[in-house]
């Protein structure tokens, strides 16, 4: 096949389709904008509201999430990037610049520990870069929330001493060229998090009960497992009236990629090794995720699903 | 009705019947981007509403030409469309008919060979080949590194050529 048959294929299957709704196309999205408006408003007061200091929320007994919890306004940048407390974490400590290119946090907390970094207030022309104690480092486009659910991070699990010493290295690049920057809008900032301890091991990862997706919490309700060496991994899962969010894990002696498929439509890959949060679903429908290693799957493949529903 | 904003002390105004011009001259083009990320008429259908609706919320702020932005706010929303699709975002009530073979569509090798391409190799391909972006302008609408786009686009072409799709079509040729 070459280039000009793809573009070609491309074309044709494109100029089959025309907008037949064009008609009422304009005033449709200026509704649909008016919902996304009054969403926006709504996302704003619960982001508002996890800002309580721990020892507040416990004295009032209040839900974190829920809408009507009061707000406590910070001057410190820190408490403005990273809550107090989400998904059963709780900090332990943070740093945050302002028009700086890097940010360096170290701690001697150690096991179960959560380590992640957020870059706010420049977009995804820039690029967050992160390395814990010198190792492999991650990076994702510099417009997530801490709490939006699409994260990079580090987790030391239980098996480390209780006490260490470990530094978080984060860094922003411009997107386009890959250059080190420092915009002066730009915020950045490290944190690390007290993990609770893991509810489940599902192939060779440590799991959480709660995890967070776009600033709602979700609790697991299922996880499942692979035998050893088997190539495939399928599982369903049928939603109630929330979204349901699954999370999918691999282990194994080798450097194949894993295939994602869910509902039975391609959705990413990932390195045998990998895994974490995934996506959430709908709710009211059945979803099935199907985990496939490309290749031969080493005999200590284990491939793993974890679901979980969102908490009312 | 007009959208108004101000922004660093400067008052400007985003007037509907723009967005109405506008609608009209691109919706037909930035409908078969849509079409080709999602396989979909009904889908597509979907994100490009949505991408209409964001691109409303902000068109007033909208510096230069809007189709870049729009195309921009519209592959952005295919790649987390999966998180969005519960959450308040709907398709239209009543999907138009879809113009289109759907049988043609579905025995079509080259474009079966498209549909198994994850989402974000299937992506730089569209805005690649179809779009004719550069590998720098394809790496700016997706936030990433030009490295990832030129790796994403060899690794799509590497699958497309070996698809077992292909390879069965091509087979085929042999035997006839």
């Amino acid at each position: 096949m070459s280039i000009q048959e793809l573009q070609e294929a491309l074309r044709s299957h494109a100029d089959s389709v025309e907008d037949t709704g064009l008609a009422g196309r304009a005033v449709a999205a200026r509704r649909q904008a008016s919902s996304i408006r009054r969403r926006r408003t709504v996302v704003v007061a619960v982001a508002a509201a996890v800002v309580l200091p721990l020892a507040g929320m416990a004295v009032l007994s209040v839900n974190p999430w829920h809408q009507s919890a009061p707000v406590v306004k910070h001057t410190d940048p820190s408490r403005e990037l990273f809550v107090e407390a989400f998904a059963g974490r709780t900090l332990i400590n943070a740093d945050v610049a302002t028009g700086r290119s890097e940010v360096v946090l170290s701690s001697r907390e150690s096991a179960n520990t959560e380590w992640r970094a957020v870059c706010r207030g420049v977009g995804s022309d820039y690029t967050v870069h992160l390395s814990l104690d010198g190792g492999e480092p991650g990076e994702q486009p510099c417009d997530m929330e801490l709490l939006s659910g699409r994260w990079i991070g580090y987790q030391l699990g239980p098996e480390y001493p209780r006490q260490g010493q470990h530094t978080l290295r984060v860094w922003l690049t411009r997107t386009s060229d890959g250059v080190n920057v420092a915009p002066h809008e730009g915020q950045l900032g490290a944190a690390v998090y007290r993990l609770p301890a893991p509810v489940a091991d599902v192939a060779g990862h440590h799991v959480q009960e709660l995890e967070v997706d776009g600033g709602a919490e979700f609790r697991l309700t299922r996880d499942e497992e692979s035998e050893a060496g088997d190539g495939s991994f399928s599982s369903t899962y049928v939603a109630g009236d929330l979204p349901v969010e699954v999370d999918w894990y691999t282990s194994g002696a080798g450097q194949q990629n894993v295939q994602v498929f869910v509902d039975g439509r391609p959705e990413t890959s990932v390195r045998l090794g990998e895994g974490g949060p995934g996506l959430v679903l709908a709710p009211g429908h059945s979803h099935t995720v199907e985990l496939r290693v490309l290749g031969t799957a080493p005999p200590d493949t284990l491939l793993g699903l974890v679901w979980r529903e969102q908490v009312p | 009705m007009d959208a108004i904003e101000v922004t660093d002390g400067r008052v400007r105004t985003g007037s509907a019947s723009d967005f109405d011009e506008f609608v009209a001259t691109c919706s037909t083009r930035l409908l078969r981007t849509a079409y080709l990320l999602t396989r979909d008429h009904g889908r597509a259908e979907d994100l490009l509403q949505t991408a209409l609706a964001k691109a409303w919320l902000s068109w007033s702020r909208i510096e230069g030409e809007p189709a870049a932005y729009v195309h921009k706010t519209l592959v952005n929303t295919y790649a987390t469309w999966w998180r969005r699709k519960w959450n308040d975002e709907r398709p239209t009530p009543e999907l138009p008919d879809p113009g289109y073979d759907e049988d043609r569509s579905a025995t079509h090798d080259l474009w079966a060979a498209l549909g198994n391409l994850p989402r974000g190799q299937r992506t730089v391909i569209v805005l690649r080949y179809f779009d004719d972006l550069s590998e720098a302008e394809t790496a700016r609408v997706l936030g990433c590194s030009v490295g990832t786009v030129k790796s994403q686009s060899a690794k799509a072409l590497s699958k497309l050529r070996f698809d077992d799709a292909l390879v069965d079509d091509a087979r085929g040729e042999v035997a006839r």
